[in-house]
């Protein structure tokens, strides 16, 4: 779900979203949308068709994202627990979802929406599974010069999670998309199902706000 | 402080390895929980055959899908159905084994269809019984009105929606619905159109041009209830209830089908 906006200009060019200057550019066949589910291509070489391909099996969609879904589990959540049962709750939901993703469809922003509509929910369930973080008071803290440079990166992660989990669910979600999984502006919206115009707001005023809050 | 060092900071608290650990766990309870809801596999391929481009489907348990392909839209929403129902895996041989057995079928080997049917994808206990008798009491050489087929199924009343069971087939050719015409011997329709109706049936034994619109006269009808086969109009014939009637190509396959010729139009 590519748009325009989430390329810089020369990128355009090379994915062939803009016509380079003075390119001719190709008359465009106008096909209804319904059909852009790709026809599955291995299959199609013997009919003449071109680009099939069956959709990915499932197995190997998991082995390509497990990694990055797990990684952002961890890091939007804290706690490897939580983590690893919103892991298995995210892939299942995908897999029972995963006959109606058509075929050509990306599965990145589609596997990152589940993972984030499953955070938002333990958002919500907070009050029963939150677990309570102390964090010592600046005045109580012996002093960064006493820290490890580790220690002190921990200590600011937890604090800007605390942060992070304070923020409007929207922002929170565009902005884990934005900085956790690196997505597009463009890619945010078709994961949160907005705009890539939205979905920029929403991270830009989730990035002010952790920066007036640091 | 930068919203990207702040973000950093995060970033080193799983290390990689760590990442890995609480992968491997994870993913042993994910392959417990998806055990429980996977959906069954089947091998799916396209295949180029004498009856046109079929896209075949098999499951453990035999052929559970014989689709005639119509084009790239028809092939994509076709998979799309079939993915709420099953893992699909590309397998092209298993494609090319069906092509095969259909292509000797058609030239007039009456056992090349090996594999087993797997029904899975037929909707509903009607439709189901249906296809079951029809394999049972239908065999080659011989066709039955829908009329029969569905008194075969326990429904004389319901020749519609026998017609209606028959058209979603999802296994045309193992599951013999070309077998099937009207009550007074035409043809009737076909899901994979007529064309593919009379090439079957010309395989079975049945002399049929490629406009014809009738089984053939020399056809003799046969009946059940009575036991007996009659030429085309015999008076004995008449007394049999039509919702019994069934037509063989030739009086040899009548007989082997368990009746007799009847004593008063003789038909050999």
């Amino acid at each position: 779900m590519r748009t325009i906006h989430d390329l810089k200009p020369e990128q355009n060019i090379r994915s062939g979203l803009v016509a380079a200057p003075g390119a001719i550019q190709p008359k465009q066949e106008f096909v209804p949308a319904a059909f852009h589910i790709r026809p599955p291509a291995g299959l199609l070489i013997d009919m003449g068709c071109e680009r099939p391909q069956l959709p990915l099996p499932f197995e190997e969609l998991m082995r390509r994202h497990e990694r990055e879904i797990m990684r952002f589990l961890l890091r939007a959540v804290g706690d490897r627990e939580d983590a690893a049962d919103l892991f298995q709750e995210t892939w299942l939901r995908a897999y029972r979802a995963y006959p109606r993703l058509a075929a050509g469809a990306g599965a990145r922003p589609w596997l990152y929406a589940i993972a984030v509509n499953l955070c938002r929910n333990r958002a919500r369930d907070g009050a029963r599974r939150r677990r309570v973080i102390a964090l010592p008071a600046p005045e109580e803290s012996d002093g960064k010069l006493n820290r490890s440079v580790g220690e002190n990166d921990a200590y600011a992660a937890i604090a800007l999670r605390q942060r992070i989990a304070a923020l409007p669910a929207r922002q929170r979600e565009a902005f884990y998309l934005r900085y956790f999984a690196g997505f597009g502006y463009g890619e945010i919206g078709a994961a949160l199902r907005c705009s890539a115009q939205a979905a920029r707001a929403n991270v830009s005023q989730a990035a002010r706000k952790l920066k007036a809050g640091g | 402080m930068k919203i990207d060092t702040l973000v950093d900071s995060m970033a080193d608290e799983f290390s990689d390895a760590m990442v890995e650990e609480i992968l491997r766990e994870a993913r042993g309870g994910f392959a417990r929980a998806l055990e429980r809801i996977r959906r069954p596999q089947a091998a799916l391929g396209v295949v180029k055959s004498v009856l046109g481009d079929l896209l075949v489907a098999l499951t453990a348990r035999g052929v559970v899908l014989n689709h005639y392909l119509r084009d790239g839209a028809d092939l994509a929403a076709t998979i799309a159905h079939l993915r709420q129902y099953f893992d699909l895996v590309e397998d092209r041989r298993a494609a090319q084994e069906i092509g095969e057995e259909v292509r000797r079928y058609v030239g007039g080997d009456a056992a090349a269809l090996r594999q087993p049917v797997d029904l899975a994808l037929v909707n509903g206990a009607f439709q189901r019984k249906v296809l079951t008798k029809l394999m049972a009491v239908v065999p080659r050489g011989a066709v039955i009105s829908y009329q029969a087929l569905g008194a075969a199924a326990g429904a004389p009343d319901a020749a519609r929606a026998v017609g209606n069971a028959l058209h979603h087939n999802p296994v045309p050719v193992y599951v013999p619905c070309h077998r099937v015409v009207a009550s007074g011997g035409a043809i009737g329709g076909y899901g994979g159109g007529l064309p593919r109706k009379l090439q079957l049936l010309r395989a079975e034994g049945f002399a049929l041009e490629d406009t014809a619109a009738a089984i053939p006269a020399e056809a003799v009808c046969g009946h059940h209830s009575t036991g007996i086969y009659c030429r085309r109009g015999c008076r004995a014939g008449a007394r049999a209830h039509r919702a019994r009637i069934m037509f063989f190509a030739s009086p040899a396959q009548a007989r082997r089908a368990g009746l007799r010729p009847c004593k008063l139009c003789r038909p050999g």
